[in-house]
C-alpha cells in the first residue's frame, strides 16, 4: 500500500482506538498512570531523606567535669543526635549490635584539664560501620559540633581563634539545602521512565503470547505507521502522568519552576521517545511478557533509578559503570529536569540532551520496524 | 489421595511451567547476576572526581598554596579556569563544574595582616548532596592550607577519634553488596509469584484449575513453591558469589542466613500470590507488583535510612519485609549477629507470609463463590 492511501489514516485511527480501549478498560493502567507516581512523589518528597537528623547516638562520659557535661548538653541540643547516656561502652555495645544506636561517643577521663592546658585529649567516636552512610555523616557532624563548642569555649579560656583561610559556601538554586529539590524531579523521571518502558514492554509482548500479532499484521497498514498508533496512546498518558508529577512537584511540596512549560514539554517528549521505543523493542523482542518485564525492569526501570545520575553522582561510579551510563537515557534527562525547575531555560543544556533522546528514539523506532518486518518474511 | 500427594504433583506442574522455558530460566539467572554487579558497584553516595571551576583574582602566596593544595587533592579531577564570576556561573549553570571558587583579589593581602582570608565558594544546588560534601572537602582544605601557611597559628585543639565497627575502612561496597540481595531477590520472586494465579485467568485454564480436586490451600501452597524455590536458589547463590567477586567478608551463620532467606522469599512469595489473586491477566499482576515494589523498596532504608523518615513511616516500615532482610543481611555479612539478634527480624517477615497467604486464600475463596 502506498503512504497516499487514503485509508491509511482511518486505519492507523482504528488501531489508536483500540489501544486506548485496552488502556482505558484496564485499572492497572490507572495504578501505574496515576497511583504510581503519586506514591513515588509521595515517597520521594516525604520518606527519603539525605538530610539525616536524630541518629540515635550514645554517650559515655568518662570525665564527669563541667566541660565534658556542657560538650554532652551541646550535642542533644544539636537535632542531628538523639543522645542517649550509658555508664559504658560495653553497656551500650549490645544497641550497636541490634541497631538501636548508630555510634557511640566517648569523652576520656581528663578531657578538660586537657583543654585548659592545651594538651587536648581527642574524643573518640565508634560508629556502625556497616551503614557507611550514616557513619559518615556521624563523624562529619560530631567534628562540626565539636569544632563549633571548642570555638565558643576558647573564648573563656583565653585560647586564641583565627582561622588562616576560610571558605564561604553558597548553594545557588537552592538556599535552603533540601534534598527535596533534587530528589523530585528526579522523581518524575522515575516515573516516565516506569511508564515508557514497563507499560509499553507489555503490550507487543501481549499480542504475540495470545497470538493476535499475527490479525494486527494482516491490517493493510504499514509496519511504522503500525508501531506509531500503537506507541501514541501511551505517549499522552506519559505527558498525562508528567504533568500531575509537575502539579504534585509544585503544589504538593513548593518545588520552584523557573523554566518554561514548553521547554518541560520538549525534555519530557524527547525523553518519552527514547523509553517508549525502548519499550516497544523489547516487547517485540522478547514476545514473551515475563521476559520482557524483567527486561525492562533490568534495562529500564533500574538502570534510570541508579544509574542517571539521580540518586548517585556519575563521576564517583567506576570508570566502566561511567561509560555505561552513556547508553541510559535517563542519564540525558535528570540534567535537564533538574534545571527546568530549579534554573529556568537552560537552552544550552537542554538542546543536546533532547537531540540524543531523539536520536535513541528514532535507533529504537527503526529497529521495531525492522524486527516486526522480519518475523513476517 | 493424601494431600501431600496433591500438593507435590501440583508444585511440580508449577516448576515445569517456570523452568522448561529455556528464556525464563536464563532470566532468572543472568538477569540477577548482571544486577548484583552492576548496581551493587555504581551505588555509592561516596563523592570523588570533582571537577572545580575556579576565578582567580588574587596573585599572592595565598592563593598559590590552596590551589596547589587543591590540585593535589585525590577527590578533585580538574580545575577549570574562568575569566570573570558571570563565567563562572555559567559553567555551573551547564553543568561543566560542580563547583565554582572565587578568590578576591586581596586574599594574599588580608593573609599579610593576618586577618582571615575569605573565599566564597559557589556550589550547585541542584546536586545538593554532592554539593554540601564538596563543601566539606574545601573547609578541610582551607583549614590545612591554613595551618601550613602559618604553623603557630594551629593551636591545640580536641579532634575526635573515629573507629569504624565491622567495617573499618567504610567501603561502601560492604554495605551495597548484602543490600542488593535484598532488592534483587524480591523483584525476582515477586515477579515469578505475580504470575502464578493471573497467567490461568489469562490463558483461560483457572476455571480447569477451580476445577481440581483439590481444596484451595492446597492450590495456593502449591502456587507458592517456584517463587518460593526461585528465591532461596538466587538468595543462596549470591551468599556465595558476592564473597568471591568482592572483599566483603561472611561473618555470620550460613544456615541462619539460609533460613532468613528462606522466610523472606516466604513473605514475598505470599504478597505476590495475594496480589495475583485480584488480577485479571498478567499485565494487571505485573503492574500491581511493581507498584508493592517500588514502596517497599524506599522504605527498606537501601536508598536512605530510616532513621531519616517521618515517625509514622518508620513504624510502616517495621512491617516491610525488605527492612527487615536487610538488617539481617548486614548483621550476618558484617556483624556476625547471634541468633538471638535474627530472630526478632525473622518472626515479622513470617508474619507478613502468613498474613498475606491468608489474604491470598481468602481472596481465592471469595473469587470462587
Amino acid at each position: 500500500m502506498s503512504a497516499r492511501d487514503p485509508l491509511l489514516w482511518c486505519r492507523a485511527a482504528a488501531i489508536r482506538r483500540k489501544e486506548w480501549a485496552q488502556v482505558w478498560l484496564d485499572p492497572s493502567t490507572f495504578g501505574l498512570v496515576v497511583l504510581m507516581p503519586l506514591i513515588l512523589m509521595f515517597l520521594f518528597g516525604s520518606a527519603v531523606s539525605l538530610d539525616v537528623h536524630g541518629t540515635r547516638t550514645g554517650v559515655v562520659d568518662q570525665d564527669h567535669t563541667r566541660a565534658s557535661r556542657e560538650l554532652i548538653a551541646t550535642l542533644s541540643r544539636n537535632s542531628y543526635f538523639a543522645i542517649e547516656e550509658g555508664p559504658s561502652v560495653a553497656v551500650l555495645e549490645q544497641g550497636m549490635r541490634t541497631g538501636d544506636l548508630r555510634g557511640i561517643v566517648v569523652i576520656p577521663d581528663g578531657f578538660e584539664t586537657g583543654l585548659a592546658r592545651l594538651q587536648p585529649i581527642d574524643i573518640q567516636l565508634i560508629t556502625d560501620g556497616s551503614q557507611v552512610n550514616t557513619a559518615t555523616f556521624l563523624t562529619g557532624h560530631l567534628r562540626g559540633a565539636l569544632k563549633e563548642w571548642v570555638e565558643a569555649e576558647a573564648g573563656e579560656l583565653d585560647i586564641p581563634v583565627t582561622p588562616v583561610l576560610k571558605i564561604l559556601p553558597r548553594y545557588t538554586y537552592n538556599p535552603g539545602l533540601e534534598s527535596r529539590y533534587m530528589l523530585v524531579p528526579g522523581a518524575i523521571g522515575i516515573v516516565m521512565a516506569m511508564i515508557g518502558s514497563l507499560l509499553t514492554a507489555l503490550i507487543m509482548a501481549r499480542e504475540y503470547e495470545r497470538g493476535t500479532m499475527e490479525g494486527l499484521l494482516a491490517t493493510p497498514i504499514s509496519i511504522p505507521a503500525l508501531v506509531l498508533s500503537k506507541l501514541i496512546p501511551y505517549y499522552v498518558l506519559g505527558l498525562a502522568s508528567t504533568a500531575l508529577c509537575v502539579v504534585v512537584a509544585v503544589f504538593g511540596y513548593g518545588l520552584p519552576f523557573h523554566g518554561s512549560v514548553l521547554a518541560l514539554f520538549l525534555i519530557a517528549s524527547a525523553f518519552l521517545t527514547a523509553v517508549l521505543g525502548q519499550g516497544l523493542l523489547i516487547s517485540a523482542g522478547t514476545k514473551n511478557q515475563f521476559v520482557s518485564t524483567q527486561f525492562a525492569l533490568l534495562s529500564g526501570f533500574l538502570p534510570s533509578l541508579l544509574l542517571s545520575g539521580f540518586l548517585f553522582e556519575i563521576d564517583s561510579m567506576p570508570t566502566a559503570i561511567q561509560w555505561l551510563t552513556y547508553i541510559v537515557p535517563a542519564r540525558y534527562l535528570i540534567p535537564s529536569l533538574q534545571s527546568v525547575f530549579l534554573v529556568g531555560d537552560v537552552w544550552e543544556l537542554f538542546l543536546p540532551n533532547i537531540a540524543i533522546l531523539l536520536l535513541f528514539g528514532g535507533f529504537f523506532f527503526l529497529r521495531v520496524t525492522r524486527a516486526i518486518t522480519r518475523r513476517i518474511a | 489421595m493424601s494431600w501431600w500427594t496433591r500438593v507435590k504433583a501440583m508444585a511440580l506442574k508449577e516448576l515445569k511451567v517456570v523452568l522448561l522455558d529455556r528464556r525464563v530460566l536464563t532470566t532468572l539467572v543472568i538477569s540477577p547476576i548482571v544486577q548484583l554487579i552492576l548496581f551493587g558497584f555504581a551505588t555509592t553516595l561516596e563523592v570523588r572526581n570533582i571537577d572545580i571551576g575556579v576565578v582567580n583574582r588574587d596573585n599572592g602566596v595565598a592563593s598559590e598554596q590552596f590551589l596547589a593544595a587543591l590540585g593535589g587533592s585525590r577527590n578533585i579531577r580538574a580545575i577549570a579556569f574562568y575569566p570573570s564570576e558571570a563565567a563562572l556561573r555559567e559553567g555551573i549553570e551547564q553543568r561543566e563544574v560542580l563547583a565554582g571558587l572565587v578568590i578576591p583579589p586581596n586574599l594574599s593581602a588580608q593573609y599579610a595582616r593576618r586577618e582571615t582570608a575569605e573565599m566564597g565558594l559557589l556550589l550547585d544546588g541542584r546536586r545538593i548532596n554532592a554539593a554540601q560534601i564538596v563543601a566539606g572537602y574545601l573547609a578541610d582544605i582551607a583549614n590545612d592550607t591554613g595551618t601550613m601557611l602559618r604553623p603557630e597559628s594551629a593551636h591545640p585543639e580536641p579532634e575526635v577519634v573515629a573507629r569504624h565497627w565491622w567495617n573499618p575502612n567504610l567501603e561502601y561496597r560492604w554495605f551495597t553488596l548484602p543490600g542488593m540481595i535484598t532488592l534483587i531477590t524480591t523483584v525476582i520472586v515477586l515477579s515469578v509469584s505475580v504470575q502464578a494465579i493471573a497467567r490461568e485467568r489469562e490463558f483461560g485454564t483457572y476455571d480447569e484449575l477451580m476445577a481440581l480436586p483439590m481444596r484451595h490451600w492446597e492450590i495456593l501452597l502449591g502456587k507458592c513453591v517456584p517463587a518460593f524455590c526461585v528465591g532461596l536458589f538466587n538468595g543462596g547463590l549470591y551468599v556465595l558469589v558476592i564473597p568471591l567477586v568482592s572483599d566483603v567478608p561472611f561473618n555470620g551463620s550460613l544456615v541462619l542466613m539460609l533460613a532468613a532467606i528462606a522466610s523472606f522469599s516466604l513473605a514475598i512469595t505470599g504478597i505476590g500470590l495475594a496480589i495475583s489473586t485480584v488480577s485479571q491477566n498478567q499485565q494487571q499482576a505485573f503492574l500491581g507488583g511493581f507498584l508493592v515494589i517500588v514502596p517497599m523498596m524506599l522504605l527498606s532504608g537501601y536508598a536512605s535510612p530510616v532513621d531519616g523518615m517521618p515517625q509514622w513511616l518508620q513504624l510502616v516500615s517495621r512491617i516491610d519485609p525488605l527492612s527487615h532482610m536487610l538488617t539481617i543481611c548486614h548483621g550476618l555479612f558484617l556483624k556476625g549477629l547471634p541468633p538471638a539478634l535474627i530472630w526478632p527480624h525473622v518472626w515479622p517477615m513470617l508474619a507478613v507470609a502468613a498474613g498475606a497467604l491468608v489474604a491470598g486464600l481468602g481472596l481465592l475463596r471469595l473469587r470462587a463463590e
